[in-house]
């Protein structure tokens, strides 16, 4: 079967090397796009050494494309038409997010650290129950993305955010939640200068940054 | 056409950073929210978990002027 490591749109700049199962990868053209495939006999086992393996090759990927969509582990099709037909529908999408990615790649925040306090509306929205549940899902929902705790980093960071996923965790425990940064690729120094600078902001939380990673979290949401 | 892109090959990575991103994040095409093996959802309920220990384990690994 077809294994998907990643969608591009551009030939590769060099050899694209081995699979996680040492196949050979190859770039098979998917209308204006491409996807650097390879043939596996089954999908893969999410264990420890076969991720470790799929990283390595995604990230040695990035070095061959200016723009890079990684795919999520165990994206299998049974052949090319199948591929074709779940990406067709989706290319201006993934163009889209190409082209937002080109050039750049991702930085890993995570933010440990008490809470912030949320404030309640001073006044309750007017109209009926139905009004004031959706206020409260929008309320939810957006604090699911957003971490006011980190705001004075993200103020000095952001001439450098091509674009920023924010996840916030709700599972009791220290780490309150991820921002996803896209950066360009000669600014990662700038941006771990600006971050060491600025750390100290937010009121004793910490922040631990990994990377330069491939923009895995810059990939279109998942198809409905 | 690209450059090659040598920062990549010197990425500071964990293998919970790595777990998150391979398995909570990237494209997917096929529709399958999970793979379809029960594993995955215990690595990914032991990555927060994992991530939380490590901060207590190695707080001062990032750390060099006085404590925040």
């Amino acid at each position: 079967m077809i294994y998907l490591y990643a969608l591009v749109d551009e030939e590769p700049s060099g050899p694209l090397g081995a699979g996680i199962v040492d196949e050979p990868l190859q770039v098979l053209p998917q209308g204006k796009l491409a996807a650097v495939t390879g043939e596996t006999p089954k999908r893969p086992r999410p264990d420890r050494e076969t991720l470790e393996r799929q990283d390595a090759v995604v990230r040695r990927l990035a070095g061959l494309f200016a723009a890079i969509l990684p795919a999520r582990f165990g994206e299998t099709f049974a052949d090319e038409a199948a591929l074709a037909h779940r990406l067709a529908p989706r290319e201006r999408q993934v163009s889209e997010a190409l082209s937002l990615v080109r050039g750049c790649v991702q930085m890993t925040l995570r933010v440990f650290g008490d809470p912030e306090l949320i404030s309640e509306p001073e006044a309750a929205p007017a109209g009926g129950p139905g009004t004031r549940y959706l206020a409260a899902r929008r309320r939810e929902i957006e604090r699911s993305h957003s971490l006011p705790e980190i705001e004075p980093l993200r103020e000095a960071l952001r001439p450098l955010l091509r674009a920023e996923r924010i996840e916030r965790h709700e599972a009791a425990g220290p780490l309150l939640g991820t921002a996803y940064h896209l950066v360009l690729r000669e600014e990662t120094g700038a941006y771990l200068a600006t971050l060491e600078a600025v750390k100290g902001r937010i009121g004793g939380r910490r922040v631990a940054a990994t990377g330069p990673w491939p923009p895995y979290a810059f990939a279109p949401e998942a198809a409905p | 056409m690209s450059e090659p892109l040598e920062l990549i090959e010197r990425t500071d990575a964990s293998l919970l950073d790595t777990v998150d991103h391979l398995l909570n994040k990237g494209l997917v095409l096929t529709g399958e929210v999970v793979i379809g093996l029960a594993g995955i959802d215990l690595i990914y309920l032991r990555l927060t978990a994992l991530l939380c220990a490590a901060d207590r384990v190695l707080p001062k690994a990032s750390e060099e002027g006085p404590e925040e």
